[in-house]
C-alpha cells in the first residue's frame, strides 16, 4: 500500500518510490528509498510525520502517495 | 564662526552617512539590514 | 587559507560560523535560513599561524547533487572555488543520513575534517558514537563538538588547519559495487555499514517522544491555527503595547522629547549658532532620527521574543500547520519560511524564496512576503497605536492578523489572475523541540538593535536632513514662512490628490509615504520633522499633533496603507533579483500598490461609516476607484481564463 493509506504508528520497509527522477534522488539523499525503514509517527493537519534514519520530517499527502510500503 | 564649525561637522556626518547609504544601496540593501545581494553575487542571485 | 563549512540543513553550520568568526549571522533551525554563502575571517582567538584564515559558511545540502537553488551554491563553491579544507558538520543525531553527503565530499580531493556536532543532545538521548572508529573507517579526522557552547571548536580548527597545510587528500571511500551497480545505492550501503559499526543506540526513534506529543497539539488540525495566532498575538502585544511600548514611551517622550532637544538647543544657543542651522540639527536631524531611535526598546523586545520562539523549534511546525491552507491558494508550507524570515526584514525574507523549487510558487511568495510587517514597519505601527489607540492592546497584533488575511486573499487573487498548477511537494525536517536559549535570543536582539541604530544614523539621518531642507525652503531656495509654500509641499501636492479616495488629506501624508519608500521608518521621522513646526509636544503623545491630520479610522487605514504598499526600495531590489524579470517586478509592484490602496480605502470609508456614522472625505471618488479596480480585476481574470482554455484546446488538438 501507499504510505498515505497507513495508520499512525505503522512501521514498514519502503518498497518503491514512484515520483519523478529528481524527487526520487532528493528523497534518496535523505535515506528515503527502496529497502529502507520508515515509521509513520502521526498524521497532523493533512501532513504525515515520518521517521527516517533517526530524523523527523513532515511531508504532504502528495508525497505520501508516492511512497509504497509493505 | 561657531556656525561654520558646527556646520562643517554636521555636514561631514551627513556626507559620511550618505556615503554609507550609497554603498549598501548598491548592494540591494539598507545600511543595517541583514541580508543583501552583493554586486559580484548578483549574477548568481539573479539566476 | 580558505575553510568551507558544509553539511546538512540544521546541522549547526552557521552556529559554528558565528562561534569561530565572532559574527552574528542569522541562525535558525529550519532549512533555508542561509541561502547564500557567507564569508568572514577566523577570530584571532583561534588563529594559530600568522596567515589569515577565511571561513565560508555554505547553505545546507543533503547531497552534492542540488535539489533547490541554494544547494547549487554549495556545490558550485566546493567544486569550483576549491577551498583548502572542508569542515563537514554532522548532526550526530542523524549520523547515517549525514554520511551520504560526507562520502560525496570525501571524493572531491579536498581535505575534509568532520565535526560531529550536537554531542549534548546525543548524550541526552543516551546514544554513543565511536568517533575514533568513524574517523578510521572514513580515513579522516573526526572531532566531537557542541558548537553552540563552543566545545571542541578549538581542536576542530586546529585539525582543519593542519589537514589543509598537509594537503592530506583522502582515498575515496571504498564503495562496494559487487551487490549493487549504481553509485547512489553503493553509497547508501556504505553509509549504512559505517553507521551500524560506530553508532550504539538503545532507543527506537520510532517511539513517540515528548516532541511528538507536543506536535500533536501544536500542529493539530483544528488547534494549530488558533495556537499560532495566539502566540503571535502575545508576541506582538507584548512588544508593541506591553513592555516594549512602555520603554519606548519613556525614551520617546522624555529622552528624545525633552532632554536631548533641550540640551542641544541650550548648547547651540550658548555658542551662538545660526538659528537656521540650529533648527536643521535639532528639528531635522535629532528630531527625526530621535523619533525613530525612540522605538529601539520595542524592536529589542520584539526580536528577543522572536529569537526565543525560533530557537524552540516551533517555526517549522508553523509551516506544517499552514501548508494545508497555503495549498488552497497555490502555495505550500514552504512559503511560510520566507514570511517568517520576513518578519525581521523583507530583504532576507525575499531571498529565502530561493528554497522554493516551483517557479510560480516562488514568484507568488516573493510578491506576498513583503506584506508581513517587518522590523521597519514596527515604529509606524507603534506610533499610530500610541497616538490613536492609547489604551488598546489589539492594534499591533491586528496588523499582523490583517497581514495574514491579506496574504491569503492576495494569494487567491494572484492565482485567479495568473493561473498555475501547483507542482511543488512539501517536505520539512522537524527538529526536536528544545528550551530556547536566552543567549541566542539576546544575540538576535543585539544584532537587530545594532542594525536599527546603523540604519537610523545613516539612511534615515540623510533623508531627514533632506526633508527638513525641502520643508524649510521654497523653489527660490529661500526659507519659507509657511510650510505649504515649500518644495516638499509641492512634491507632496502632486501625489496627494490620489490619496483623497482613501480619506487622506494633505501633502504631509503624501510626503511621508514617499520617504517611506526609501525606508519605512522614514514615515515616522518625516512626521516628526514636519510636525515639529506645528507643536512643541512629542509626536508620541496620545492625541498628539497627528490627530490634526488623522482620526483613528483614517490613522488605522494609513497604517494598513504602509503595510501593504510596496516595501522600501532595498526590498524592491531584492524582489527584482529574485523574480529575475522586469515584467514580474512590475506586476509585483503593481499588485502591492493595488492591494495597499484598496485595503486602506476600504478601511477608511467603511470604517468611517461604521464608527462615525458618516462617510469620510472622498467617498464619491472612492466608489469610482472601487468600481474601476473591480472591473479591471474581473477583466484580468477573464483574460487569463480564456488563455487557459485556449492552451487546453490547443493541447487537445495537438494531442489528436
Amino acid at each position: 500500500m501507499m504510505l498515505s493509506q497507513a495508520k499512525a504508528g505503522h512501521k514498514a520497509i519502503i518498497q518503491e518510490i514512484t515520483g519523478n527522477e529528481k524527487l526520487k534522488k532528493f528523497l534518496f539523499s535523505l535515506g528515503c528509498s527502496e529497502g529502507q525503514e520508515i515509521g509513520l509517527i502521526s498524521i497532523l493537519a493533512g501532513n504525515y510525520i515520518i521517521n527516517i534514519k533517526d530524523s523527523r520530517y513532515a511531508i504532504d499527502r502528495k508525497m505520501a502517495e508516492i511512497i509504497r510500503i509493505n | 564662526m561657531p556656525t561654520i564649525i558646527v556646520g562643517i561637522i554636521f555636514f561631514g556626518i551627513i556626507a559620511f552617512a550618505a556615503y554609507k547609504s550609497r554603498e549598501s544601496i548598491k548592494n540591494n540593501s539598507c545600511p543595517g539590514c541583514s541580508g543583501s545581494c552583493t554586486i559580484e553575487k548578483k549574477q548568481k542571485c539573479g539566476r | 587559507m580558505k575553510i568551507a563549512l558544509a553539511g546538512n540543513p540544521n546541522s549547526g553550520k552557521t552556529t559554528l560560523f558565528n562561534a569561530i568568526t565572532g559574527k552574528t549571522e542569522y541562525v535558525g533551525n529550519w532549512p533555508g535560513v542561509t541561502v547564500e554563502k557567507k564569508e568572514a575571517f577566523l577570530k584571532t582567538k583561534y588563529q594559530i599561524s600568522k596567515s589569515k584564515v577565511r571561513i565560508v559558511d555554505l547553505p545546507g545540502a543533503y547531497s552534492i547533487a542540488p535539489y533547490t537553488g541554494e544547494e547549487a551554491i554549495t556545490r558550485d563553491f566546493v567544486t569550483g572555488e576549491k577551498p583548502d579544507v572542508i569542515i563537514n558538520i554532522i548532526d550526530a543525531n542523524s549520523l547515517e543520513r549525514s554520511l551520504f553527503f560526507t562520502t560525496q565530499l570525501l571524493e572531491l580531493e579536498i581535505p575534509v575534517v568532520i565535526a560531529l556536532n550536537k554531542q549534548d543532545v546525543l548524550k541526552r538521548h543516551g546514544d554513543v558514537i565511536d568517533s575514533v572508529r568513524l574517523g578510521a573507517l572514513l580515513n579522516c579526522k573526526v572531532v566531537e563538538t557542541v558548537a553552540n557552547k563552543g566545545k571542541g571548536v578549538r581542536r576542530l580548527i586546529e585539525d582543519a588547519i593542519e589537514a589543509a597545510s598537509m594537503k592530506s587528500i583522502h582515498t575515496s571511500p571504498d564503495l562496494d559495487f559487487s551487490i549493487v551497480s549504481d553509485e547512489d545505492n553503493a553509497r547508501q550501503k556504505f553509509t549504512g555499514m559505517i553507521a551500524q559499526e560506530c553508532h550504539v543506540s538503545n532507543r527506537d526513534t520510532n517511539d513517540i517522544s515528548l516532541s511528538d506529543r507536543l506536535d500533536r497539539i501544536v500542529a493539530h488540525k483544528w488547534l494549530g491555527l488558533p495556537i499560532f495566532f495566539l502566540v503571535m498575538w502575545a508576541v506582538y502585544a507584548f512588544s508593541i503595547e506591553g513592555l516594549g511600548g512602555f520603554l519606548s514611551e519613556y525614551l520617546n517622550e522624555t529622552v528624545f522629547g525633552e532632554i536631548v532637544p533641550n540640551a542641544a538647543n541650550a548648547f547651540f544657543e550658548g555658542i551662538d549658532v545660526n538659528p537656521l542651522l540650529q533648527s536643521l540639527i535639532v528639528d531635522g536631524a535629532i528630531g527625526g532620527v530621535g523619533a525613530v531611535i525612540g522605538f529601539l526598546p520595542l524592536i529589542m523586545v520584539l526580536f528577543f521574543c522572536l529569537g526565543l520562539l525560533e530557537d524552540s523549534g516551533y517555526m517549522s511546525r508553523v509551516a506544517v500547520v499552514m501548508d494545508r491552507f497555503f495549498k488552497k491558494i497555490g502555495l505550500s508550507g514552504k512559503s511560510i519560511i520566507p514570511m517568517i524570515v520576513g518578519s525581521g526584514c523583507a530583504i532576507p525574507g525575499v531571498m529565502a524564496t530561493r528554497t522554493i523549487e516551483d517557479i510560480n510558487e516562488k514568484r507568488m511568495t516573493t510578491i506576498l512576503t513583503p506584506f508581513v510587517p517587518c522590523g521597519a514597519k514596527i515604529p509606524i505601527i507603534a506610533l499610530f497605536s500610541a497616538v490613536f489607540f492609547p489604551n488598546a492592546s489589539w492594534v499591533g497584533p491586528s496588523m499582523y492578523l490583517l497581514a495574514i488575511v491579506m496574504i491569503a486573499l492576495g494569494g487567491l487573487l494572484l492565482k485567479k489572475i495568473f493561473v498555475w498548477e501547483n507542482t511543488s511537494i512539501f517536505l520539512i525536517e522537524l527538529p526536536e523541540y528544545k528550551i530556547p536559549s536566552v543567549r541566542h535570543a539576546i544575540t538576535q536582539m543585539l544584532k537587530h538593535a545594532k542594525g536599527f541604530i546603523i540604519k537610523a544614523s545613516t539612511i534615515i539621518l540623510v533623508m531627514n536632513t533632506l526633508v527638513w531642507f525641502m520643508q524649510a525652503y521654497g523653489w527660490n531656495l529661500r526659507p519659507v514662512t509657511i510650510q505649504d509654500a515649500s518644495i516638499l509641499a509641492s512634491f507632496g501636492g502632486i501625489i496627494s490628490p490620489l490619496l483623497i479616495p482613501l480619506g487622506f488629506v494633505g501633502w504631509q501624508l503624501a510626503a511621508a509615504i514617499l520617504t517611506g519608500f526609501v525606508a519605512k521608518e522614514n514615515v515616522v521621522a518625516t512626521f516628526a520633522v514636519l510636525l515639529a513646526v506645528a507643536s512643541e509636544d512629542a509626536l508620541y503623545l496620545p492625541g498628539g499633533v497627528l490627530s490634526g491630520i488623522f482620526n483613528p479610522v483614517t490613522g488605522y487605514a494609513f497604517l494598513a496603507f504602509n503595510l501593504f504598499t510596496p516595501p522600501c526600495f532595498a526590498a524592491i531590489g531584492a524582489m527584482n533579483s529574485e523574480l529575475g524579470s522586469k515584467k514580474w517586478l512590475f506586476r509585483a509592484i503593481g499588485f502591492q500598490l493595488g492591494v495597499g490602496y484598496m485595503v486602506a480605502m476600504l478601511i477608511s470609508q467603511i470604517g468611517s461609516i461604521i464608527v462615525y456614522g458618516e462617510t469620510a472625505i472622498g467617498f464619491g471618488y472612492s466608489i469610482v476607484v472601487l468600481v474601476s479596480i473591480v472591473f479591471l480585476v474581473i477583466r484580468l481574470i477573464r483574460k487569463s481564463d480564456s488563455n487557459v482554455k485556449q492552451v487546453l484546446t490547443e493541447a487537445r488538438e495537438g494531442g489528436i
